[in-house]
């Protein structure tokens, strides 16, 4: 078979990663300090909370990897899923769905051509795809949540299959096959390439602007597709959802070791971010602690965390 | 005691190898110090840690006598001790003053606001007195020729008051007249009394400048001493370590009645003028001409980064519109750029992705790259080049400059190309490489491989071009073939003094 598994980026992870050092710290204290914390039941709970996170940071990584950004997911999350929302009722569930996933290729592709084709700054452009894209989910909903969805849509998001949650396994897969393209396929190669070194990849005959354009447009694709998920566990779409989408999801992939100029790190050490984000959540769940330091702790851990990672990388030099 | 900089015992060991192996070196005021050596010999490393940029594992640096520590470049700065690198890092930007006196600003500071007129004025101060060069201070580095800016890097140490100057391969870029005029620069910081260490491949620079040279191979001194009591020969078996295959002149034959693989017929484009030219299938055909000359247009013109502003590019007789590299790859050509780091490597990732990076199609199947026939592949090609590498998985940033040069040749090669167009295909790499590198040529052309060499090396031109185009100041002055592919000609034609071609 040519599908080898990553066996040499995960050992390199264990080896360096202070994220992954400080996920097992605090997976063990909080093993100690809470007894529901190491239980099948709220292993599962994380994994489900982290499902999401895990999809857009995976969209978010490739973007990062061509040497852009995106910060315009949470809100083509919103839009898209108010949109199907609304619609479930008329046009049935699995219509809507797809159509509200195009809207995310949609809004991700006018993304990828003005940074792609016309070159333009792409954190300038998905801001203010940000700002437009949110402020047109709050003109279709009037600022109303929408609310009026078929009860069986909460299987996507709150479905299980055997024992495991359908969350748990869509974002898994998305995170496989994403494994897989960006390993085994041209186009992840590329995606690479590109972020090392734009020039030497246009003159080794890779098509940059299409690459760098279909990067966006499965950024825009999966936030729409986790906006879906999110709006079936809420049975409801408001148009507020996913403000902090973007910046969780790029912490999660630098946190991983993958740089923001581009062209470097695996989406191994993204899981872990990702993994890491959603215990902390977990754990000041569970030790009870307000959700306003919440937000505080994590801002703390996210620096600790890649304040590790730096040190233990220039130890090495 | 005129010995101003001493090293005692360095070493510095890099995973898997021993970089530098206790190395002694001592410099004196007044004096120009050449360090000389293969690619991966050393030098880089050597001048990185008496610059501060990396810290050696055992050994000593004294400056005037007294023990130092360099930690950080501005502590070297601090020390005297300042380098003018390769690659320059001026601000492109910025003026020339701004240039010169950046993170000194404070020395200029008038009533809380920076004093520019003072700026300017002291800048220019040093370039005239101390260079003896002339630029307007107060122009952009942009506008500036390679040559200026390197008097710019020159002008920004001495404003650090540095006692010893190290500068590396300041001549790769350089025309003859500039190298002429940096020479001059150099021996009037010489009879100020500075001290100046010289890297260079250019054993005939070392000559005509250096008083002492110092040769590395393996991270070792191997011979130190004074220029003028060492033969060039002697030089090159102590830099080698073993005698060079010397690359005979081809034979003359022609080989007559050869097609066209590739013709241009007046093509214009910037300021390139009316070229016409052939490419005949499996010949070597040589671009020469000096910098500015418009030889490097041709290779952008042939490899679909430009196209002509009039004029008509023919392959196999067909006129073809070059409009991309990519369409360009399709119909065949392959093109190696002069700019390594910046045009052609990918440094993060390894040997194998660098190799086949242009090549995916051919391994794929159901959308998938089938991994064992790329890698196998991709180990054919570099066993034929002979890529010394530590596995195929590894970086290619961790390779030196000739090797990374063969992964350049070996991704087009891995495509069997019709036609390969290498731009200054051995700059900047040692001598064992450079004619490993031009054997490649050889043997791409055995295999009926047409190819272009666009070279600024007189000497690499003529060993292994078939014919030669000399092009001066946008036009195709001279094409020369046969006994007509001899140095003296070629030079003459490169500045302009010989026309075969109206």
């Amino acid at each position: 078979m040519w599908y080898k598994f990553d066996l040499k980026d995960i050992a390199n992870l264990v080896r360096k990663s202070g994220v992954l050092l400080a996920l097992i710290a605090l997976v063990v204290f909080l093993s100690i300090t809470s007894n529901v914390f190491f239980t099948t039941h709220n292993i599962l709970n994380i994994l489900r909370q982290v499902s999401v996170n895990l999809i857009l940071s995976i969209g978010t990584a490739i973007v990062i990897l061509t040497g852009g950004i995106d910060v315009s997911i949470g809100a083509i999350m919103a839009f898209s899923a108010v949109v199907a929302a609304s619609l479930m009722n008329s046009l049935g569930i699995l219509t809507a769905s797809i159509l509200g996933i195009f809207i995310g290729l949609g809004i991700g592709t006018m993304n990828g051509l003005a940074v792609g084709v016309l070159g333009l700054e792409p954190f300038v452009v998905t801001l203010s795809t940000m700002l437009s894209i949110r402020g047109l989910a709050y003109v279709y909903t009037k600022g109303y949540p929408v609310s009026d969805i078929p009860g069986n849509y909460a299987f996507l998001g709150s479905g299980y299959v055997g024992f495991m949650p359908l969350p748990i396994l869509l974002s898994i897969s998305i995170f496989i096959l994403a494994l897989i393209i960006l390993k085994y396929t041209p186009f992840g190669r590329h995606i690479y390439a590109i972020g090392d070194n734009e020039t030497a990849a246009r003159l080794s005959g890779i098509n940059v602007k299409m690459t760098k354009t279909l990067v966006y447009t499965i950024n825009g694709g999966l936030a729409a597709f986790a906006g879906l998920i999110l709006v079936s566990r809420l049975i409801s779409a408001v148009p507020t959802v996913g403000m902090n989408a973007p910046f969780d999801a790029i912490a999660a992939v630098v946190m991983g070791g993958i740089s923001l100029s581009g062209g470097k790190g695996s989406l191994w050490g993204m899981l872990i971010g990702v993994l890491l984000l959603g215990t902390i959540s977990n754990g000041l769940n569970l030790l009870r602690i307000q959700s306003f330091w919440q937000e505080v702790v994590r801002g703390i851990v996210i620096f600790i965390a890649i304040l590790i990672d730096r040190l233990r990388v220039s130890k090495r030099l | 005691m005129d010995m101003i900089f001493e090293v005692r015992n360095v070493s510095k060991r890099f995973p898997g190898v021993q970089a530098l192996d206790s190395v002694n070196f001592v410099l004196k005021k007044g004096t120009i110090h050449a360090l000389v050596g293969e690619n991966g010999a050393g030098k880089t490393t050597f001048v990185n840690i008496i610059s501060g940029i990396i810290r050696p594992d055992k050994g000593d640096i004294y400056l005037k006598g007294k023990k130092v520590r360099v930690n950080t470049p501005a502590q070297a700065r601090m020390l005297g001790i300042s380098l003018v690198p390769q690659i320059l890092n001026l601000c492109q930007d910025m003026t020339v003053a701004e240039n010169i006196y950046m993170g000194q600003e404070q020395k200029f500071m008038h009533k809380g606001l920076i004093d520019w007129k003072s700026i300017n004025i002291s800048a220019n101060r040093l370039l005239k007195d101390e260079l003896g060069v002339d630029i307007d201070v107060t122009k952009k580095v942009m506008g500036l020729t390679v040559a200026e800016q390197q008097f710019v890097e020159i002008a920004k140490a001495l404003s650090f008051e540095s006692s010893v100057l190290i500068l590396d391969e300041p001549t790769a870029t350089l025309t003859e007249p500039e190298k002429e005029r940096l020479f001059k620069v150099l021996r009037k910081l010489v009879d100020k009394e500075k001290a100046i260490i010289y890297i260079s491949h250019r054993l005939d620079e070392v000559f005509e400048i250096a008083d002492i040279y110092m040769v590395l191979r393996n991270g070792r001194v191997v011979g130190t001493g004074s220029v003028s009591d060492i033969t060039k020969e002697k030089l090159v078996t102590m830099i080698v370590g073993e005698t060079v295959k010397t690359l005979s002149r081809k034979s003359l034959v022609q080989k007559p009645n050869k097609k066209c693989v590739l013709e241009m017929r007046n093509v214009s484009f910037d300021g390139v003028r009316d070229l016409s030219f052939c490419l005949r299938e499996g010949e070597i055909l040589g671009i020469a001409g000096l910098i500015g000359s418009g030889k490097s247009v041709v290779a952008h013109l042939l490899f679909g980064i430009n196209t002509p502003d009039t004029g008509q590019i023919k392959i196999m007789g067909e006129p073809v519109v070059l409009s991309s590299p990519n369409n360009a790859m399709r119909l065949g050509i392959g093109f190696v750029p002069a700019d390594r780091l910046h045009q052609a490597m990918f440094l993060h990732r390894s040997v194998l992705e660098n190799i086949t990076i242009a090549n995916l199609k051919r391994f794929k199947r159901f959308g998938l790259i089938k991994v064992g026939k790329e890698k196998e592949k991709a180990h054919e090609v570099s066993q034929r080049l002979e890529i010394k590498m530590s596995s195929i998985r590894e970086d290619v940033m961790y390779l030196s400059g000739g090797n990374q040069q063969k992964v350049s040749i070996a991704r087009w090669i891995s495509r069997t190309p019709r036609i390969i167009i290498l731009e200054e295909p051995t700059q900047g790499i040692d001598v064992k490489a450079k004619a490993q590198v031009r054997e490649i040529m050889l043997s791409l052309q055995e295999q009926g491989i047409s190819v272009i060499a666009i070279s600024s090396d007189v000497d690499e031109i003529i060993s292994v071009c078939d014919r030669v185009i000399v092009m001066f100041d946008g036009r195709i002055t001279s094409i020369l073939e046969g006994g007509e592919v001899i140095k003296d000609l070629v030079s003459r034609a490169e500045l302009g003094r010989y026309k075969n071609v109206v």
